[in-house]
């Protein structure tokens, strides 16, 4: 088996508003494993988002601790998880996320930035990638004019065209037919098998929690069937 | 619906509260206007109405109507009653008065008093209605008018009995002027004296060199009713009413016009005579004009403050229609159609314009005041307050205003709502040029301006080749309009282009921009939405800066030409003595040449004898501590000059002593090729020298070292012309000729010394520069009490005052400046909306970036670069075109402010001061601005805001 490259210990997360606390999560310890396909699913509101979230270091849990490889991510500094987040995960989220007046290929060269990446190659490689996904034809155009299914797929190639180690989707295939999110899947499985991609995701989708190398139901912040 | 209106707002509060300013002070400044001019404008008619009195010494407001009884009048009694209705009546003149009367006048007997000589005296006998109740009998007692044996009893005054051979208490006899006519007995019973000589009743100047008599008016009447009637010669009734002026509304002064007008023609149907005055008449008819002059004024100035607050209103209210984009839809799928959602936004604004319409009126009444105080650009003075009527047309306009802002605010969504719901995420209407550049607005608006400008310029410049204050009232409306309407049209042409200008960077940066730098340069290049913001700045900031540097320029103007005209701090006129040429001193009056005396008595010549002047010198007024330097200044208008046999005439001369003339006069900045003292240095080197200005040198085709022969008072003098001038302390090149008409003038200046070398002295003022901190009344004190005493004097100071006091300049001054703060405020709340609601609207934008990875140090970046490209931009655009605007639009104020008789051409200035003020103010908004929104930015949690696009 592959080593750990992400888990957590006991991790809650409780929101508090005006009108009470929301129990997010509650004692959560899951590990992913290098180069997995790990899926986390439940019903909304079930606390999947704000693992992914806590898991890409976009939100720190009120107790508990997650660790990426040895480092325990829940201890760095915003500045430093956001240079980690940066450099070693990709994210692809369930909202439209592009930055609306890009074109396409300038979405995912804007995520090449934020990586730190200003190769000369970088326009090669997000052109490559583009073709690769089906948006050969499309990658000059402006986010808002692609349709729901092409900019997911735009954010998808933003989410690894850096190489990240981890790659975190929110519900990457909802918006897209059938053959698209085959398709979307065999990529996935590729950067997996070709790149040492480890992809953590949330999804409703059959086919892909098949293929899933490891899976996680959550019920009302807890896990369904207990923790690791 | 007027519940879920107001909860929309007070949820909206700070984008209502943002739009209700803009409101109130479109209604505070539609409503201060008209109350601003009618304060001004009485104040003004009445201190022309009190001026007109000092100046004619007759009282305005009169009405007198002056009817000579004539043989041919059938009916006196009946006339007599019609002309006493007409006067009575408010019919025509609906005016408080006085105190008003009739009075008969006749003049029919005399005697002779001196056989020898036949002197006679002449009595002219007067009946004044209502004289017992304005005279003391200080000697004697009143006539009694119903005497029957035959002789009248009278009155007099003092003078009278003076002069008069006539004694008191006997009866006089005098013959009727006309041979077959009966004489008349009279006898003074008493001596009278006005109770109070300043009552109007004693307008009616009766007095004649013999004094006044009074009688009853049966006597008239009596015969006026005889047979055979009055000789038409010695019979005149007067008719009057003291009207009080200063119950004169400035609104009715047209109708006053015309109701003296009527009552004439009134007064000329029932007698065939038309003799009437009103005095104050002209002081009615210029202020006509005055009127006129102020409100186009006024309004011209409102207009660009009005477009720049209707910007400010559609770009708050579209603001606020996008943001509620989805409430809408919401509102849609719930099927309300269209039409109910607009009118769910005019209740909106009629609600808004409702409460503006309550708390723009007492804010408006503060700007009248600040008008009322201002005394230049953003300067005010502690005048008596104006007197502040609240009239209809004040409402009026008020109202209108908020009406006009309320069609104004529900364009955007008149306009913009369309559409179904799942249009309103895709229709974001990103690349879609802004409105105007599909309707080329931007070359519609410049031509405008260009055709605006060209025609006024050629207007300009018409005028100040002839002289004439061209009539512009029509122009000059155009004046401010198409100054904004440039700042408009430049605006968009720039942005036109601007989004290339962005791209052309991106581009060549490609590769190495940061992330946030990125991100911002793409966003400019592509997204056309802040376009609107840009203009809006440009706008206010181009208004702010032309309204600076217009009022800049027009003081300054006013004030250099006053101190160019009067020369120096004062002029002044010593007390001249004349001597004869044995050295002793003769009093009388100075002839037309001026060298000569004329001692008369009583209008009778008895001596006119050669004098001559000794020389007055600086040095003894230098030595008063009021005066810091003094200079000798002769000058005379209309004189010749001759060049061979070509004579020149209407020239205004000036005879100085150089340098005391350097030192004395006031330092205006220069209007010449060179420094002034360059001119007075070579006048030193060149005792012989005189310098011309360009005018005479083109009309006599002078060179320099041509000789000239300049027929003064004193003699003439021959000079050497050394330089040639367009301009000269003290001097106008244009005048008025002795028939009123206005002529240009040119100008020569010499050396006193050479004058008087060759020339008998003859009287010259002294030009004064007063010391520090002395005022005019300690000068004019101290001179009148120095050795040469006090012929006259005037000074810059007073003339600086009435200008000042012009109210025109007070509302042109006070309307600048509330133009300029109005830019200032708007645009410091235009900003701020604008950006708290563009980051509030990209709160996903933030968070993904974040999400991707980037650091906080990043998103600040990328607001900096922002604001650079955005506002940044737009103030360097605004800056700009407000200062090329200002270039070309300024100057045509000239059309306005020029008088023929001035001395310095009008000439476009900034203060440096007001473009720092407002590139301070700028950058301080900017600044705190920005601190707002990168805590906004920076700080929002990553999670949550990318959770905000999750449907």
């Amino acid at each position: 088996m592959e080593p750990v490259i992400l888990r957590t210990e006991g991790v809650t997360r409780i929101f508090r508003s005006g009108a009470g606390e929301v129990r997010a999560l509650n004692n959560v310890s899951i590990s992913v494993p290098q180069r997995s396909l790990t899926v986390l699913r439940g019903p909304s509101g079930s606390g999947k988002t704000t693992l992914l979230n806590i898991l890409g270091g976009l939100d720190l849990p009120t107790s508990g601790r997650a660790f990426f490889q040895d480092m325990e991510i829940t201890a760095l500094s915003e500045g430093q998880r956001d240079r980690l987040r940066g450099k070693e995960m990709g994210f692809v989220f369930q909202s439209v996320a592009l930055m609306p007046d890009m074109t396409a290929l300038e979405n995912v060269e804007y995520g090449l930035r934020i990586a730190g990446m200003f190769s000369s190659n970088n326009r090669k490689m997000a052109e490559k990638s583009l073709k690769e996904i089906g948006l050969g034809k499309r990658m000059r155009h402006a986010a808002y004019e692609l349709s729901g299914g092409e900019q997911q797929r735009v954010a998808i190639v933003r989410g690894y065209a850096h190489n990240p180690k981890i790659l975190f989707a929110d519900e990457p295939t909802a918006e897209l037919d059938t053959a698209m999110g085959i398709q979307v899947l065999n990529i996935f499985k590729r950067l997996i098998s070709e790149q040492g991609l480890t992809i953590v995701m949330t999804t409703h989708d059959p086919n892909i929690l098949e293929l899933a190398d490891r899976v996680y139901t959550l019920s009302d912040g807890g896990l369904v069937d207990g923790n690791d | 619906m007027l519940r879920v209106v107001i909860r929309r707002l007070t949820g909206n509060r700070w984008k209502a509260i943002s739009l209700l300013a803009g409101l109130v002070l479109a209604v505070a400044i539609a409503f201060c206007i008209p109350v601003y001019a009618n304060g001004i404008l009485q104040r003004v008619f009445q201190k022309n109405m009190a001026e007109s009195q000092l100046k004619t010494g007759i009282m305005p407001g009169y009405l007198t109507f002056e009817y000579q009884m004539s043989s041919r009048t059938k009916d006196s009694a009946a006339m007599v009653s019609t002309v006493e209705n007409l006067f009575a009546s408010k019919e025509h003149i609906d005016l408080p008065v006085l105190t008003g009367g009739r009075i008969y006048r006749f003049e029919m007997f005399d005697r002779v008093i001196d056989p020898r000589t036949k002197r006679y005296e002449r009595l002219v006998f007067n009946y004044v209605e209502n004289l017992e109740e304005h005279v003391n009998v200080t000697v004697g007692r009143m006539y009694d008018p119903n005497r029957d044996d035959g002789v009248l009893e009278v009155v007099a005054n003092k003078k009278f009995l003076v002069r008069s051979k006539v004694v008191m208490n006997e009866i006089t006899e005098f013959d009727s002027m006309f041979p077959d006519e009966e004489g008349i007995k009279i006898m003074v019973v008493g001596m009278v004296e006005p109770k109070d000589n300043h009552d109007p009743f004693w307008h009616m100047n009766l007095d004649t060199s013999l004094g006044t008599i009074y009688c009853g008016k049966e006597y008239f009447e009596r015969r006026i009713a005889a047979e055979p009637p009055f000789s038409r010669h010695f019979t005149v009734s007067f008719w009057y009413r003291a009207y009080d002026y200063m119950a004169i509304d400035t609104d009715n002064v047209d109708l006053l016009i015309e109701g003296i007008s009527s009552q004439r023609r009134a007064i000329l149907n029932a007698t065939g005579t038309d003799k009437i005055t009103f005095s104050g008449e002209s002081v009615l008819a210029e202020f006509q004009t005055l009127r006129r002059q102020v409100m186009v004024n006024l309004y011209m100035l409102v207009v660009p403050i009005f477009i720049i607050l209707g910007y400010y209103v559609i770009m708050v209210a579209n603001l606020k229609l996008q943001s509620e984009q989805s409430e809408i839809a919401l509102l849609k799928s719930r099927g309300a159609g269209r039409r109910h959602i607009i009118r769910l936004y005019g209740i909106e604004s009629l609600l808004l314009a409702g409460t503006a319409l309550l708390a723009g009126p007492p804010l408006g009444l503060v700007i009248v005041r600040m008008i009322g105080a201002s005394n230049g650009f953003l300067t005010f003075v502690n005048r008596t307050a104006l007197p502040l009527v609240v009239k209809p047309v004040a409402v009026i306009m008020a109202i209108s205003a908020a009406l006009l802002f309320v069609v104004i605010m529900m364009l955007p969504a008149v306009l913009g709502i369309g559409g179904n719901i799942l249009d309103t995420k895709r229709k974001k209407n990103r690349l879609k040029r802004p409105f105007w550049q599909r309707y080329f607005l931007d070359f519609l608006f410049l031509g405008l301006a260009a055709y605006s400008f060209y025609s006024m310029e050629m207007t300009r410049r018409l005028a100040q080749a002839t002289g004439l204050a061209a009539t512009t009232q029509n122009t000059d409306f155009l004046l401010y309009g198409a100054s904004t309407l440039f700042a408009l049209g430049a605006g968009m042409l720039f942005l036109r282009i601007y989004p290339y200008i962005v791209w052309a960077i991106f581009a060549v940066g490609r590769q190495i921009w940061p992330a946030g730098i990125y991100a911002s340069l793409n966003r400019i290049a592509r997204n056309r939405d802040y376009s609107g913001v840009m203009l809006f700045l440009i706008l206010t900031l181009s208004v702010g800066l032309f309204s600076a540097d217009a009022a800049h320029s027009i003081n300054t103007h006013i004030e250099n030409n006053v101190y160019y005209s009067v020369g120096a701090d004062a002029q002044y006129m010593p007390r001249w003595k004349h001597y004869d040429y044995n050295g002793k001193e003769v009093f009388g009056r100075l002839d037309e040449t001026g060298g000569k005396v004329i001692m008369e008595d009583e209008g009778v010549v008895i001596q006119s004898v050669q004098v001559r002047f000794y020389e007055l010198f600086p040095e003894a007024l230098i030595k008063l501590p009021e005066v810091e330097s003094a200079a000798r200044v002769y000058s005379q208008s209309s004189v010749n000059v001759r060049l061979g046999s070509y004579i020149d005439r209407d020239n205004f001369f000036m005879a100085i002593d150089p340098y005391e003339f350097g030192k004395t006069i006031s330092p205006v900045w220069d209007q010449n090729a060179y420094h002034i003292n360059e001119y007075l240095n070579s006048m030193m080197s060149y005792p012989e020298g005189v310098i011309v200005s360009r005018g005479l040198m083109d009309a006599m085709r002078l060179k320099i070292g041509d000789e000239i022969n300049i027929a003064t008072m004193p003699g003439i003098l021959k000079g050497k012309v050394i330089a040639v001038v367009d301009s000269w302390p003290g001097y106008s090149s244009f005048t008025v000729n002795s028939k009123g008409k206005v002529i240009p003038q040119d100008l020569v200046v010499a050396n006193m010394g050479a004058l008087f070398a060759e020339n008998p002295v003859r009287p010259y003022h002294f030009w004064i520069r007063k010391a520090d901190g002395v005022s005019d009344i300690e000068l004019y004190e101290a001179l009148k009490n120095s050795d040469f005493g006090l012929t006259s004097i005037s000074s810059a100071a007073d003339r600086m005052i009435g200008e000042k006091n012009d109210p025109v300049l007070q509302g042109t001054n006070g309307m600048l400046s509330v133009a300029f703060l109005v830019s200032v405020a708007i645009c410091a709340m235009g900003f701020m909306i604008y950006w708290i609601i563009s980051i509030k609207s990209r709160t996903l934008q933030f968070g993904i970036s974040r999400a991707l990875g980037m650091r906080k140090g990043g998103i600040l970046s990328m607001l900096v670069a922002e604001q650079l490209l955005v506002s940044g931009m737009a103030t360097v655009a605004g800056v700009f075109i407000g200062k090329l605007g200002s270039l070309f639009f300024v100057p045509l104020l000239a059309l306005q402010y020029s008088l023929p008789d001035q001395t310095v051409a009008f000439r476009m200035l900034s203060s440096s001061k007001d473009l720092l003020t407002v590139l301070a103010i700028m950058v301080g908004m900017l600044l705190v601005c920005f601190t707002i929104l990168s805590v906004m930015a920076i700080h929002l949690k990553i999670d949550r805001a990318v959770k905000l696009g999750e449907e």
